[in-house]
């Protein structure tokens, strides 16, 4: 029988394999989620909040909600930016009054009315849900909700918000409670009589939870049995992990804006799409504007999708132009807004044609990425698992073009290697195409990447054929560099948009922080370099000792949240690991000169990265840098591990036990991720 | 490429479309090996192209207009009017385009219901000497820009746009009058501009040579040069400069590379 079995051909195997895992998880949502409990007394009660009796009361009382800080900035940054545009316009600026904020002691409030309903259930009894109805209501408020039994405070949720987009809130408790105190925070007194709150606890099966389960079930299968695709290629390994997480984080997440900036890229990739006549939905406006309802659960993502689609009629969108050209910082966006085009010709609600844009992504990600392990002469699973690391597969599944940044820069540094390995062999001029125009497809987004292909300067010149052909390579990329640093002070004028603030550097600096200002920034660099050389040390090296401990935590999924301090050392004591220890076929072994330039340029991107940041995003003389993220050094990842590897110490792992730890490890961290941030959070 | 044709043949060696794979096959390899065989001469080429086209792009840069949204919303506690425009009424718009020379302007424009068959909107340009605040005569008598808009087009109430003649001249300190020429339509049908309350950086608006507080509402048009193809190619020359580097013109060695 075992015999049979084994001889059976792949794609059978395959095949029993997917059927077996949607069958098991099936059978666990059907037995551990779906089923109903003992103390389930209520299946589905509405209560009317507008009814005073014994089971409901109300009471009302006037609050100062102080602002968080992001909204507080998200004021003075809006007050400052009119400025500057009334300034540009020729316009005189008045300030906007908002009746509303009351400004205390340097802090912001909101005046707020605080109604507190107080509700009794008949009979103590276990809750899954409670949604929270608020009809034809004008403006969003916030709630809080808690869950008391026998007077004890058993549930405590976070601070929600119903929006009048979708009328409803839905709050998930799993507790048995006789008791809910509902507190509902707006800037108009709520019409009580248009408020219900409803006990839900019908089960559903939720096809999202089998489908995480059983894509773990044959995650975890080819692990352990995929012996020979492990070894002779790695690279569809990768793929089959990058695709399968990736898409599984696009459908946990929907239209719910989690990336940083991520409205941003997602409009500038929809109006792509359209080419050179923009028809912009209501949906697509307010997803502009940052604007579309967010959902926490299966229920309210049934809401929102709904509420997209109804505004999604192209028969009254709003009709804008745009030059056909695609200016070079957009290009990065072209798989995604591929994918928007071809869905809408297939006339996909907006909710499926923004995720599957999204796929758009993730599949020019997994792509270069592949090519990259494909290509790479040695160390293919380190590439892997660099390529799987979970802030990587987060922004190729997202709306930003990050994924394309570090899809080509991976190849381009394989590639830049692969002739670093090649130490005796002429470089042919496909290689100086191929690897030039990686970094140059890589740094168009974010040019300051550029400075990475400085490496290729340092090749020697028994490499060419001449010393007048080595000195002209070299000033050819010295020239490269320097043309594409130059355009992040003096953008190309390439289309009308933004005519006056292109090449204007007076008005150069982050708009999204307030006093920021680059000449300013670097007048100040300029006066003070001690000071300015000792805050940059510090904050490099204080990141990356935050890092290394673990105090810092590296992995995230954007705003979802991030994986804990514990799991960041562990993948670091793997990867270094993995770089000292690999086994002879995973070695790729530079020599030391390309070791050290290696370090020299991550030390030196950092710095650029680092300096950037506090010239475009800083306020001017501050003593902090902002704006840093982790995933701004995601390129420089692989030259540092190449910089470990060596021909002294030998590992007995095999190289397919070696690469299955290295896929394994990151394919756990992100279904882990996907799990706890993005399927629980938004999908229960 | 060669490796996915080899396995499409393989796939298809019994059907009619191996025979066609297996050609489009050999013509690829022919094509490569013309191309590695001509290397040396075709990537100096192509770079030499493309230093043309770069140095060709610079010379012929692309033309296009811009609209800037002055004036056409009103803040809170503001209201949009009309200000009536007859035959002896002269709206003047004193603005600052700075060095670019203006191509046209947005004007909001009401006909107040009427329909007109003959009448006419002159509006020229004048450079503008009177400062702010100053009441004195404009010397109307050598407009840099006469242009005219015909009243029988357009809705009721509509944004119009006014191309200006001669915009190069149109720069700097500027005047804008508005006059309304009947030619022939009753004295009671005349149009009107709309305008707000709304004060802007270097401009103001006079009716009849006084100033009005506020201003009529607006859209500039100016007009600037491109360079789209610029970054491309000036970043493809260097790319190529750089590829050429590599060619051996040794003809013993020129194949070095391949084996």
């Amino acid at each position: 029988m075992k015999n049979r079995l084994c001889k059976l051909p792949l794609w059978i195997k395959m095949i029993v394999v997917v059927v077996l895992s949607f069958g098991i998880a099936y059978f666990v949502e059907m037995m551990f989620f779906d089923a109903k409990r003992a103390d389930e007394t209520i299946e589905l009660q509405a209560f009317p909040l507008a009814e005073q009796n014994a089971y409901s009361k109300t009471t009302q009382e006037d609050i100062l909600e102080p602002l968080t800080q992001n909204e507080q900035n998200s004021v003075e940054i809006n007050r400052e930016n009119a400025k500057i545009l009334a300034e540009l316009n020729g316009t005189i600026y008045e300030e906007e009054k908002d009746d509303t904020l009351v400004e205390k002691d340097g802090k912001m409030y909101r005046k707020k009315i605080n109604t507190i309903f107080t509700v009794t259930l008949p009979q103590a009894s276990y809750v899954r849900k409670i949604h929270l109805q608020y009809r034809d209501m004008e403006e969003a408020g916030s709630y809080q909700l808690q869950g008391i039994l026998d007077g004890a405070k058993v549930f405590e949720g976070d601070d929600g918000i119903i929006s009048e987009k979708i009328d409803v809130s839905v709050v998930t408790l799993n507790k048995c409670i006789d008791e809910i105190i509902y507190s509902y925070k707006s800037t108009e007194a709520p019409v009580i009589e248009n408020m219900q709150l409803t006990v839900v606890n019908i089960a559903a099966t939720n096809w999202l939870r089998v489908l995480f389960m059983a894509i773990s079930i044959i995650l975890g299968a080819i692990l352990l049995m995929a012996k020979m695709i492990f070894d002779k290629k790695p690279e569809l390994v990768f793929a089959i992990f990058s695709l399968t997480l990736g898409s599984l984080l696009i459908l946990c997440v929907g239209t719910n804006q989690i990336g940083f900036d991520e409205y941003a890229h997602a409009t500038r990739a929809y109006e792509i799409s359209f080419g050179s006549t923009i028809q912009t939905t209501e949906s697509a406006m307010r997803m502009k504007a940052n604007n579309l309802p967010i959902f926490h659960n299966t229920e309210e993502r049934h809401l929102v999708e709904e509420y997209e689609e109804i505004n999604n009629d192209f028969s009254w969108a709003n009709i804008t132009t745009q030059s056909r050209f695609i200016t070079y910082s957009d290009r990065s966006y072209l798989p995604i807004a591929f994918f928007i085009k071809i869905g809408r010709a297939l006339h996909m609600p907006f909710a499926w044609n923004m995720m599957f844009g999204k796929l758009g992504n993730l599949l020019a990600y997994t792509l270069l990425s592949y090519l990259a392990i494909k290509y790479a002469k040695s160390g293919k699973g380190i590439i892997a698992m660099l390529a799987l690391m979970p802030n990587a597969l987060f922004a190729a599944a997202g709306f930003t073009y990050d994924s394309i940044v570090n899809g080509f820069l991976l190849l381009a540094v394989v590639l830049t290697t692969n002739l670093m390995l090649e130490e005796e062999k002429k470089i042919t001029w496909i290689q100086v195409l191929l690897v030039l125009g990686a970094y140059v497809a890589g740094s168009t987004a974010k040019p300051i990447y550029i400075v990475m292909a400085l490496m290729l300067v340092f090749f020697s010149q028994k490499r060419f054929e001449n010393k007048v052909q080595t000195w002209g390579f070299r000033a050819a990329i010295v020239a490269l560099i320097g043309i594409m640093m130059y355009t992040i002070f003096f953008p190309p004028v390439s289309t009308s948009a933004n005519y006056e603030l292109v090449g204007n550097i007076a008005y150069a600096g982050d708009k999204r922080n307030q006093g920021t200002s680059v000449i300013g920034q670097l007048q100040y660099i300029l006066g003070n370099p001690l000071a300015f050389t000792k805050l940059l040390l510090s904050s490099m090296f204080g990141n990356l000792l935050a890092y290394t401990t673990g105090m810092q935590k590296l992995f995230n999924y954007g705003y979802l949240g991030e994986l804990s301090g514990v799991t960041t050392v562990i993948a670091e004591v793997i990867l270094v690991s993995a770089c000292l220890f690999a086994p002879k076929e995973e070695r790729p072994v530079i020599a030391v000169k390309y070791k050290v330039l290696n370090i020299i340029m991550i030390f030196g991107m950092s710095a650029l990265i680092w300096t950037s940041m506090y010239v475009s995003y800083t306020p001017v003389g501050s003593t902090t840098i902002e704006g840093v993220q982790a995933r701004y050094f995601m390129p420089l990842f692989l030259p540092f591990c190449y910089c470990l590897f060596h021909k002294r110490w030998n590992c007995r792992l095999t190289t397919v036990v070696y690469r299955k730890i290295l896929i394994g490890t990151f394919g756990f961290y992100n279904l882990y991720a996907i799990y706890t941030l993005a399927l629980k959070q938004l999908n229960f | 490429m060669a490796i996915v044709i080899n396995r499409l043949e393989g796939l298809s060696v019994q059907t009619g479309i191996g025979v066609g794979v297996r050609v489009m096959k050999k013509n690829w390899l022919l094509f490569l090996e013309w191309i590695q065989k001509n290397i040396v001469y075709l990537l100096p080429i192509v770079t030499v192209g493309l230093i043309i086209l770069l140095i060709f792009s610079f010379v012929v840069p692309k033309k296009v207009i811009d609209t800037y949204k002055t004036n056409t919303t009103e803040e809170e506690n503001d209201k949009e009017y009309l200000i009536p425009l007859t035959e002896t009424d002269t709206i003047s718009y004193h603005m600052n385009t700075g060095t670019r020379p203006m191509m046209g302007i947005h004007i909001g424009l009401a006909k107040n219901g009427n329909t007109f068959t003959n009448g006419t909107i002159i509006c020229n340009i004048y450079a503008d000497e009177s400062k702010e605040n100053e009441s004195e005569h404009i010397a109307y008598s050598n407009p840099i820009s006469v242009n005219s808009y015909s009243l029988n087009q357009g809705e009721d109430v509509q944004y119009i746009y006014i191309p200006f003649q001669n915009y190069e001249q149109v720069k700097g300190d500027i005047c804008i009058v508005f006059n309304f020429r009947p030619d022939g339509e009753p004295k009671e049908a005349y149009p009107g501009i709309l305008a707000n309350g709304r004060e802007i950086k270097d401009a103001f608006t006079q009716v009849n040579e006084k100033r009005i507080s506020g201003n009529i509402k607006t859209m500039y048009i100016y007009t600037h040069n491109t360079y789209p193809l610029v970054y491309d190619l000036r970043i493809l020359v260097v790319l190529f400069i750089a590829a050429c580097m590599t060619l051996s013109y040794h003809k013993s060695r020129r194949f070095v590379h391949e084996k």
